[in-house]
């Protein structure tokens, strides 16, 4: 009996270990042959072989494991989940690496971007130092460089970017947040410039802002949102934009603006743009300083300011160096000729106050 | 896009599919198995989504079990909040896999005691199936403290269970 109880000393670990699989096979011959004379041992390999079986069971299923699958709407979670990227600043480049490679190895495991779960085509390529892109209407994901982009999805370049299809191209200014789809392009906010080089260009191609609905003919043009105003300026082609009766066309060089109202109003070549906030006057797009077919549109709206206004000229294309206008009646200031029939009476008699047409 | 990243992602899966799931099993104990693979799911889906944090300093499966964990917890609060008043139906088990289950409840409740390095031991052993070498080699512990810690968890959680037997 003592010999046993000699041999039983230190058994309990190594009958432990039996049951993990970790001994020598001498040493497992060796628990073995103990617990077939042990009647002791016997029952305490039992108990730990009963313990294994029972702590395996509350870890391991006895049902094979399922295969990791993301669905569509499981995949537009992931997209807002990774919405925390493009503010995390701290590991910004990090994350962003980690976090494409895992995002594109996901997408591409589970064959999203494969005709099988995608329902949604890749409509084309976004490169932009920095943008964020979704599938609902706010962007989510942050990006870094270059990504595909779903016929659908919501993209906000936060530098300017660049989208291309085989279709069509969009330029994004810094800011600039447009849903894009193969049947239209819809601008929430900011300034974009669409080249739609496909030939012939659909007529149910749709540009959309929150106040305007334009249409394109084939055409080279840009589109901003800012302060609730839309402006449209055609570069190339023809646009239609939609009135409440009717539509406004454009053609290459002219531009419209459209404000709150939802009713365009066509600004003829070589716009002077007058923001009465800061008394700036820009020359915007390509104007020639000396052209006379400028026109003088003066928002009025945000200036209670009458008679003699002080403003300030920038010439884009002649530096940055600013033409300074003394105080004085407007008109006498300039060359150029200005359509004062365009102009509503407010602020015609703004500016024009002693020379009433 | 090159193979080889959706084939390391693969491998994720792969390697510690089963540990992730036994993290959901084991706390999600006496749930469906079909909420234990819904969980799961859920899981990968936060690694994608919380990759930001992820330090290269911890350890992939650190990482994987603090997600995981989270997950169920997640899903243990929106459970508690949404449960109704109805009383849930009993269910009738034959007596044999009642004594299984008491076992394996009474031996839940002791793992529930132990520290979160514990569980994470018993974790790797029941899940990866791994060697104390192997364990070893992930938390960068000696093999003989990883093989000591479990020799000294066992006789802890028999002794516990010892009316059980």
């Amino acid at each position: 009996m003592d010999d046993t109880a000699k041999k039983c000393s230190g058994m309990e670990d190594n009958i432990i270990l039996y049951v993990d699989g970790e001994l020598s096979e001498a040493e497992k011959r060796n628990v073995e042959r103990h617990i077939e004379s042990c009647s002791k041992c016997r029952k305490l390999h039992e108990s730990y072989a009963k313990l294994d079986k029972a702590a395996s069971a509350l870890f391991v299923s006895e049902r094979p494991l399922v295969k990791v699958r993301i669905q569509k709407t499981l995949a537009q979670k992931i997209l807002e989940m990774i919405s925390g990227l493009a503010v995390s600043q701290r590991f910004a480049f990090q994350t962003a690496v980690l976090a494409a490679f895992i995002f594109s190895a996901f997408f591409l495991y589970h064959g999203f971007l494969g005709p099988k779960l995608s329902s949604k085509a890749v409509l084309g390529r976004f490169v932009c130092p920095r943008f964020q892109a979704g599938v609902e209407l706010e962007p989510v994901a942050g990006y870094f460089g270059a990504g595909e982009i779903f016929d659908g999805a919501t993209v906000k370049a936060i530098e300017t970017g660049t989208f291309s299809s085989d279709k069509f191209n969009v330029t994004f200014k810094s800011g600039a947040q447009a849903k894009l789809g193969a049947n239209g392009i819809k601008l929430i906010a900011g300034a974009i410039d669409i080249d739609y080089f496909k030939k012939p260009a659909p007529v149910d191609f749709e540009i959309s802002t929150p106040n305007s609905l334009i249409f394109i003919r084939g055409t080279r043009l840009a589109v901003s949102y800012l302060n609730s105003v839309t402006e449209v300026s055609v570069v190339e082609g023809r646009v239609a934009v939609m009135k409440k009766s009717g539509e406004l066309i454009l053609v290459a060089g002219d531009g419209a603006i459209i404000k709150k109202d939802g009713e365009p109003w066509r600004l003829t070549k070589n716009e002077i743009h007058v923001d009465m906030r800061t008394g700036e006057l820009e020359l915007k797009k390509n104007n020639d300083h000396k052209a006379l077919d400028t026109l003088l549109r003066i928002d009025s709206s945000r200036s209670e300011k009458t008679g003699p206004v002080e403003i300030t000229v920038k010439n884009n294309n002649e530096g940055t160096q600013p033409v300074v206008i003394e105080k004085g009646p407007v008109e006498k200031l300039f060359d150029y000729e200005v359509d004062l029939n365009s102009m509503d009476e407010k602020t015609r008699r703004l500016f024009f106050k002693n020379k009433p047409r | 896009m090159p193979d080889d990243k959706s084939a390391a992602l693969d491998g994720m899966i792969e390697k510690y599919g089963k540990y992730v799931f036994g993290v959901v099993r084991y706390f999600l104990y006496g749930e469906p198995h079909e909420t234990h693979e819904e969980i799961y799911q859920e899981v990968w889906m936060r690694v994608c989504r919380g990759f930001e944090k992820f330090e290269s300093r911890s350890k992939i499966s650190t990482y994987l079990y603090v997600i995981a964990k989270n997950t169920v917890f997640s899903f243990l609060e929106k459970k508690k909040r949404e449960r109704t008043e109805s009383l849930e139906e009993l269910k009738v088990e034959p007596q044999a896999v009642m004594r299984d289950e008491a076992l394996r409840l009474t031996l839940k409740a002791a793992i529930d005691g132990l520290g979160e390095d514990e569980q994470r031991l018993l974790l790797y052993k029941y899940t990866l199936d791994m060697s104390c070498r192997e364990i070893a080699e992930e938390l960068s512990l000696s093999e003989d403290n990883v093989k000591q810690k479990l020799l000294r968890l066992r006789r802890r959680m028999r002794e516990i269970l010892g009316d059980c037997f």
